[in-house]
């Protein structure tokens, strides 16, 4: 009796086992065919009115503007004078016809800024008045909060928002997450979500139980709240010097997050499901540029100022395509 | 919350007293790997599905009046969904999960020379810490959740006075994540340690 009811026993469950995994793979299994319209907003400023002009936003926004409309992006391209503040405000308030289910996707490119205490970024468009080195007159900017309320009024929710700019980490809404990584990635700490999630894990249960679920733009910043991202690996820092590190051999003629963000449409894929989502483009860049990171020499920190820093993406349950391959 | 944890402590309530029938007191463990198809959704978002996996090992005493009383200490790991026509899907996400189950012994009979078999049915509630997969986002969430079980023990599986027998659960737990709701039901199969009667 018992020498038949095992092997039988073992058959059985083979079998269920064999026919579940089965099911649970012809259920994920998906032919990804996204069909709703996706309208992108590309913006490069290289050319300042009034600031110090940078190296490769231009680029970096032509080869994005060029890649998204290759993916099927109804692309609108601006550019240095093409992108003063009054210009991107219009641009984004001119999506207010969009379909409900469309994406919609907005690149900046060019100068950050961040208030003293860093509680608040801003975007600079081409007619940033940088009254000095150190002071901005903010209201030629364009803070997180005020892209915030814009993009909130949009038709529909699903919206990318990419930013290659310093501080960019502050237009981030972690919603009822924690992101474990450093505002300022400096020290180049190590950092854990898991433990974070550990040690948090009361205050995290209270964020979770107030979250709404409301739809919130997905972000993906180059750099931290705290930090500068950069205008190309030989991009030179506010004191015209560039780094020494040994990644000056990459040729990338671009800003070293959009650099990699582009590079993401190729090998990002990391599920190999034939889509890049924001957080395999995310991911994807965050590494590399943590490789660039750890190649930073001596002098490159203390004597240039050339720090690492680290990409951020915003919170929340939901995810976009960004790109197909 | 409050509301939900009421939901839970009554069905456990209800449970124990059926469950006061049997009058067995005995400590178990038990390993179990699983698999699941969590679907996910949110107001005004779409439907969809994801592909889970779950290792747990779990204590169980069946406490006086024949209540089992079950811990339970997993991981579990969560696919991003499919993929809406519009781009819109749910994130993956992985992280640790500690449950506390109570219920209702069903029934527990002689499969003559084979052994015994026990079917139960626990409910109860879990905790998940967690981070979305490839982000640095950590967060956190409860379940509610309801578990079918089979348990055998084998006549002979006897090692070193550790009676061992293989165990069957078909869990389905309801996750409330950020606004947005989780429901997985699942299958765990695993392997069952009767350390014996402690009272």
């Amino acid at each position: 009796m018992k020498l038949r009811f095992v092997p039988l026993t073992r058959t059985y469950a083979i079998v269920a086992l064999a026919g579940i995994l089965a099911l649970l793979f012809a259920a994920c299994a998906q032919d990804v065919k996204i069909t709703a319209p996706r309208y992108a907003l590309v913006f490069g400023v290289q050319d300042y009115l009034y600031a110090r002009d940078l190296q490769y936003t231009l680029a970096d926004a032509t080869s994005m503007s060029t890649l998204l409309s290759a993916q099927g992006w109804q692309v609108t391209l601006a550019t240095d004078t093409g992108a003063t503040r009054a210009k991107i405000i219009a641009a984004i308030a001119a999506l207010g016809s969009v379909e409900s289910d469309s994406t919609v996707l907005i690149y900046f490119s060019g100068h950050g800024d961040t208030s003293s205490d860093y509680s608040t970024s801003y975007l600079c468009p081409s007619d940033t008045n940088f009254a000095t080195d150190d002071t901005v007159d903010t209201s030629t900017e364009i803070s997180a909060s005020q892209l915030s309320t814009m993009l909130d009024a949009l038709p529909t929710s699903n919206v990318i928002v990419l930013l290659d700019c310093c501080f960019s980490g502050g237009s981030i809404d972690p919603g009822s997450a924690v992101d474990a990584s450093p505002q300022d990635y400096y020290s180049m700490q190590s950092y854990s979500a898991f433990s974070t999630a550990m040690s948090q894990f009361g205050s995290l249960l209270v964020s979770n139980s107030k979250d709404s679920g409301k739809k919130a733009p997905i972000v993906i910043s180059a750099a931290g709240s705290e930090e500068e991202s950069y205008d190309g690996p030989d991009g030179t820092n506010n004191n015209g010097q560039s780094p020494v590190t040994t990644n000056t051999s990459i040729n990338m003629s671009h800003g070293i997050f959009t650099y990699y963000l582009l590079k993401a449409q190729d090998k990002g894929d990391s599920n190999g499901d034939g889509v890049v989502t924001t957080t395999e483009a995310f991911a994807y860049s965050c590494e590399q540029i943590q490789a660039w990171d750890e190649n930073l020499t001596w002098e490159d920190v203390n004597y240039y100022g050339y720090y690492p820093f680290l990409p951020h993406i915003s919170g929340g349950v939901r995810d976009l395509v960004l790109f197909t391959n | 919350m409050p509301r939900r944890a009421c939901v839970v402590a009554l069905i456990l309530f209800t449970l124990s007293f059926a469950g006061a029938q049997a009058s067995i007191h005995e400590f178990y463990v038990d390993a179990l790997v699983g698999g699941a198809l969590p679907v996910s959704w949110a107001s005004e978002s779409p439907t969809l599905s994801h592909l889970g996996f779950d290792a747990l090992a779990a204590f169980e005493y069946d406490a006086p009046f024949g209540v089992p009383l079950r811990i339970e200490l997993g991981y579990l790991g969560v696919s991003a969904s499919r993929i809406s026509s519009s781009g819109e899907l749910y994130r993956a996400w992985q992280g640790g999960r500690v449950a506390l189950l109570s219920g209702y012994i069903i029934d527990q009979f002689s499969l003559g020379q084979l052994g015994q078999a026990r079917i139960s049915l626990l409910a109860g509630g879990a905790l998940t810490a967690a981070d979305y997969t490839d982000t640095a986002l950590a967060f956190a969430y409860p379940s509610i959740v309801l578990e079918p079980r089979i348990a055998l023990i084998l006549r002979g599986a006897r090692a070193k006075g550790i009676v061992t027998g293989p165990s069957l659960s078909l869990p389905i737990e309801l996750m409330f994540r950020a606004g947005t709701y989780s429901l997985a039901p699942g299958l765990s199969l695993g392997w069952r340690y009767r350390l014996g009667a402690i009272l």
